[in-house]
């Protein structure tokens, strides 16, 4: 178990992509490509300003497209645009299995209840992504949100996190949600969160971390 | 009637512009063609009033507006969508105006440049339709002729019958075959037949291809085996025998290579990669095989930029990009299509669809240039794609939003475009075994070391020339070249031989 703070996430991604290529364990995935890993690494950023500033830098590159701000919005606050990819977390948080896990629950239950510790939201749906032929199942398994200070926070938890290519949507994904959620509350986003069970990067990726690391050092 | 009107929008989307009332009766109506020309005014009438009937509904519900009228007060139809928007066909009696929310999120294409130059061509509408899909008949106990119908209206290019060799053996073949032809050719659409020749009735299959080879709707691909070859030479040979009278072209599958769906549309051939097809169990009935198809013409990008790869690689990556740009409003309106439309949704049917990024004109057997340049670029050209592709799909997968992006390197076939080039290559001609057994051994190596760049290998495309006295003298051209060379897939043009 690891823990990064940092004031920014730009600050916080370089600093976990520094601490797995220097600490994370190296080893062969299922697909044969090697990867270094660090198993449960907490990372914490405290200050929203900048928060799609790792997207980014990700989206300069000519090697890839990276989608968009827009699209990754999308991905996380739309439950109707399920059928552009193979899973949605929009639906699952607003429509899954027909229950809308924001609107219904957690929103109802901040405002009633500010300090509560149920307001989650689940992504992992187990009566279909356990089925064994399933291909893909989503890498963001929960979401909680707890108002303290006056401020709302949240942690998401991410059982498998490709670091380089995958962190920079993920923490944009927490923020649209959890700004969703406190302009719903009209409280200030106080921290956001990710817990990865599995933070990784893979080797190819290693010449391309390099250059994003060694940046505005 | 509610076909009509299908058949109405198919043509005007088709055509992209307005047409006259004149040229949608004489398309949309075989009947109405074939009346007026029997002098049968009155039952031509009907139909033109019919149709015009549809004409008028199509425009109060908004689907069509009158975009002008000719001098003769003719009117001129358009389909009624304002630029951001699309149509959507959601079943055989609903039409919908959708806006393309997506279209604001999706960036410029990146090949309109190239496109201007004439160097890339797109096969139909990258958002609205797919290219081709794979019906798997022996799963299948439905109307094919329904079903194939409504297929047609979302894909681009061709449809294959898989498994289509029971389908063959049954008394009805032949009417089955008008009716798909019926509803493929109107629109320059394929519907290939998949028959595996191990397992036909010999004289119903021989009788059958007599009768519809002509059709332009559908054509027929034969799948062979050494075993075949041995056992059904006598099948064989009678089918050369009447592609051969025909002047037309045979295409064959070779099984022993490729049991798989091996299919030709008219931007070329299509396939599955095998360990996807082999490792999906559980296959859906009605299985996309690929979404889009970019097409470019190699030649005029030589005219332009010669041999500069660099600047091909820019090329291969904008087409990739582009794909990627249209993959999910396509994927969204075919899933939308497909779960009102198509029985037995299986929410995987496009799990193994690809795009394909088809070369024209690439040189490879062109005298003046350097073969072992040509290849080099294929090759890289490749690698690229495929690594591509393979990022693609890891970043959105990381992201939380899986796209299963697929790309496929293939080459186009003439008929993908009228304004491709000229093509220089000169195609691989026989005269007959022992010209074939000297002269060929080069080229097939050339063809089968690109072969190995091209997902699912190429077609390869023999031209039969000089004269023939009967068909086992084909059938030993063909048996030699399975044997020999072992191709996935090839056809045998006998447009210029003297048989018999």
């Amino acid at each position: 178990m690891a823990e990064i703070k940092a004031k920014t996430a730009s600050e916080a991604w370089k600093k976990m992509l520094k601490f797995i290529m220097s600490e994370g364990d190296s080893y062969k995935d299922g697909r044969d490509k090697i990867c270094k890993e660090t198993i449960n690494l907490i990372v914490t950023v405290e200050n929203m300003a900048g928060i799609l500033a790792p997207l980014d830098s990700l989206s300069k590159s000519s090697k890839w497209v990276y989608p968009s701000a827009e699209e990754i919005k999308k991905s996380i606050l739309y439950k109707d645009n399920s059928s552009e990819y193979y899973y949605n977390y929009g639906k699952r948080a607003f429509y899954m299995d027909r229950i809308n896990q924001i609107d219904d629950y957690v929103i109802p239950l901040l405002k009633k209840s500010p300090m509560s510790k149920r307001a989650i939201v689940i992504f992992f749906a187990a009566k279909r992504d356990t089925l064994p032929l399933r291909k893909e199942i989503p890498g963001v398994i929960m979401i909680d949100f707890v108002i303290r200070n006056n401020k709302l926070c949240s942690t998401m938890v991410i059982r498998s996190n490709d670091m380089f290519y995958g962190w920079p949507a993920n923490i944009a994904q927490a923020y649209f949600l959890t700004k969703y959620v406190a302009d719903e509350l009209n409280y200030p986003i106080g921290t956001i969160t990710t817990f990865s069970n599995s933070a990784h990067i893979f080797e190819e990726q290693f010449d391309d971390i390099k250059k994003i690391v060694g940046k505005g050092k | 009637m509610q076909h009509l009107k299908q058949d109405i929008i198919s043509l005007l989307e088709q055509k992209g512009t307005e047409v006259s009332t004149a040229d949608i009766l004489n398309s949309v109506s075989k009947e109405y063609v074939k009346l007026k020309l029997e002098g049968k005014h009155n039952e031509a009438r009907k139909i033109h009033r019919n149709i015009l009937y549809h004409l008028d509904m199509l425009v109060k519900e908004h689907i069509l507006k009158v975009a002008k009228f000719g001098e003769n007060g003719q009117k001129y139809f358009v389909i009624n969508v304002s630029s951001g928007e699309a149509l959507s066909f959601i079943s055989s009696s609903k039409y919908r105006k959708q806006l393309e929310e997506s279209l604001t999120l999706m960036p410029p294409i990146p090949i309109e440049g190239y496109e201007h130059q004439g160097i890339v061509l797109k096969l139909g509408n990258l958002t609205q339709r797919m290219n081709s899909v794979v019906v798997l008949c022996d799963k299948y106990s439905g109307d094919l002729v329904s079903v194939a119908k409504n297929l047609l209206f979302m894909v681009d290019d061709c449809i294959c019958l898989e498994n289509f060799t029971n389908e063959a053996n049954k008394k009805s073949a032949l009417s089955l075959l008008k009716k798909l032809d019926k509803e493929s050719s109107p629109y320059g659409k394929k519907i290939c037949l998949s028959i595996n020749l191990s397992d036909v009735d010999k004289g119903r299959l021989l009788e059958l291809v007599s009768q519809a080879i002509s059709f332009q709707g559908i054509t027929f691909v034969f799948g062979i085996d050494k075993q075949s070859l041995i056992e059904k030479s006598d099948l064989i040979s009678g089918l050369l025998e009447i592609y051969a009278k025909q002047k037309m072209t045979i295409y064959i599958k070779n099984r022993d290579k490729f049991d798989l769906p091996y299919f030709i549309g008219n931007a070329g051939v299509y396939s599955f990669r095998q360990d996807e097809w082999n490792s999906m169990k559980d296959k859906p009935i009605f299985i996309a095989c690929s979404q889009s198809t970019i097409i470019i013409d190699v030649k005029k990008f030589y005219d332009n930029y010669g041999f500069n790869f660099a600047r091909f690689r820019e090329l291969l990556m904008n087409v990739s990009k582009t794909f990627l740009s249209t993959n999910p409003i396509q994927r969204k309106k075919l899933r939308d299509y497909f779960k009102e439309n198509i029985p037995n949704f299986h929410r995987d049917f496009l799990e193994l669809s690809r795009n394909y990024i088809r070369l024209w004109n690439f040189g490879l057997l062109e005298p003046e240039l350097e073969k072992e340049k040509v290849l080099e670029i294929i090759r890289k050209s490749k690698e690229k794609i495929d690594e591509f592709a393979r990022v693609q799909d890891r970043i959105f997968n990381s992201c939380g939003m899986p796209i299963r992006f697929k790309l496929a390197l293939n080459q186009a076939s003439k008929k993908s475009g009228e304004s491709l080039s000229s093509a220089k290559f000169e195609q691989m001609r026989i005269e007959g075994i022992n010209p074939l057994i000297e002269s060929i051994d080069e080229r097939m190596q050339e063809t089968s070391k690109i072969s190995s760049y091209f997902d699912g290998g190429v077609h390869v495309a023999f031209k039969r020339v000089g004269k023939a006295k009967a068909s086992k003298e084909l059938f030993n051209e063909i048996s030699f070249l399975v044997k020999q060379y072992n191709p996935a897939f090839f056809s045998y043009e006998m447009e210029g031989l003297e048989y018999g």
